[in-house]
């Protein structure tokens, strides 16, 4: 089994692609950027579907190696063959061993919040995208009449003219977090 | 308190009402680089800067401006006017990969207390005091007149971590715009 280090960062890479979505949002979410780009609006999307495998990655490299988690405590995860605990010439526990590879997994993720194991993006239900216009905004809405939006920010993060469009396309907006939308507002 | 001290001593690089929207950005790491993300396109290089880590106990470090750059823009950003700059610390980061405020053409006034950095940005007499707080996959930041949360607030910004985190902010501190 691999030891645990650097180089799984580089696995379970973060989708930036539409198709990665859950099937039950994917559609939404198509549809709804397909008209944001039919209006000529600017989309760039960041993040879609976050694997679970590299969210516990990230997760238990954080706690080992910034929480004082033991190694040996870590639950395994189907499909990641990751071994968190490094052992000495003896085949004891190697805690420093082990600590400094964990944080090398910290580092090369560029990790400085705790990171939670579960989220709309691990289920596939969420997507983060940068949206922005000039002038007025006319965009096809789900019933497929045309809304002409004339309201500020020209932002997907603050037009709630916008947010109330993905609504209807199911994709909703979590305002706190300005790139965000997801199958339920979280 | 050294960088503390040494800002006492720096003048108010102008007269003019100091804004907050042109005077605080966002300090991160990006691509291994430190970058600032500003509401400001005519920051000079070696501009100086004021870093200040919101997390308790609060710190500030000393950096500088190094040159408007591109490679620092980050297309997630909220707010597409944000001006991307490539920074330089004065001595080895100790914010990490945690963003922190990021204040030019500041004056005196600079103070710490127990676990917490305050200054008064604008000369106005009442000091401000720096925040940060966590969403779902971002922090903000905020900076506020007397006290945090239930004072003024005067100046916020997101930055996109680009994963998953457990919310900790308060009403107040999201899904706002500051007076500025």
């Amino acid at each position: 089994m691999p030891l645990s280090g650097p180089q799984w960062v580089l696995k379970f890479p973060t989708s930036t692609s539409l198709d990665d979505l859950a099937k039950a949002f994917r559609g939404s979410a198509k549809r709804f950027v397909a008209a944001l780009t039919a209006a000529h609006a600017t989309v760039i999307i960041s993040d879609t579907l976050r694997p679970p495998q590299r969210a516990y990655l990230m997760h238990f490299s954080f706690a080992i190696g910034r929480e004082s988690l033991s190694p040996a405590s870590v639950p395994a995860m189907p499909a990641v063959d990751i071994q968190w605990v490094h052992t000495n010439a003896a085949g004891q526990l190697d805690l420093a061993a082990s600590r400094a590879a964990a944080e090398a997994m910290v580092q090369g993720y560029g990790i400085a919040f705790r990171p939670v194991l579960n989220s709309r993006h691990t289920e596939g239900r969420a997507l983060d995208m940068t949206i922005h216009w000039h002038n007025n905004l006319v965009i096809a809405q789900a019933d497929g009449t045309a809304r002409t939006i004339t309201s500020l920010p020209r932002t997907g993060a603050g037009n709630t003219d916008l947010h109330a469009i993905g609504l209807g396309y199911g994709v909703r907006k979590l305002v706190n977090d300005p790139p965000h939308w997801s199958s339920d507002g979280h | 308190m050294a960088v503390l001290a040494a800002s006492c001593r720096t003048n108010f690089a102008s007269r003019a009402p100091w804004s907050f929207a042109e005077n605080i950005g966002v300090a991160a790491q990006r691509s291994g680089r430190e970058c600032l993300a500003i509401l400001n396109s005519s920051l000079a290089p070696n501009s100086p800067v004021l870093l200040v880590n919101a997390a308790e106990p609060q710190t500030v470090e000393a950096a500088r401006i190094v040159s408007r750059d591109e490679s620092c823009r980050d297309p997630s950003a909220a707010d597409p006017e944000l001006q991307p700059y490539a920074i330089r610390l004065d001595q080895a980061s100790a914010h990490g990969f945690t963003p922190v405020i990021a204040i030019v053409n500041y004056g005196a006034g600079w103070t710490k207390s127990d676990a917490l950095v305050a200054a008064d940005l604008d000369g106005d007499g009442q000091p401000e005091h720096f925040r940060s707080c966590a969403s779902a996959e971002g922090i903000h930041l905020t900076v506020w007149t007397d006290q945090p949360i239930t004072g003024q607030l005067r100046w916020h910004q997101y930055h996109y971590l680009g994963y998953d985190v457990t919310p900790d902010c308060k009403t107040e501190e999201v899904n706002l715009r500051s007076g500025q």
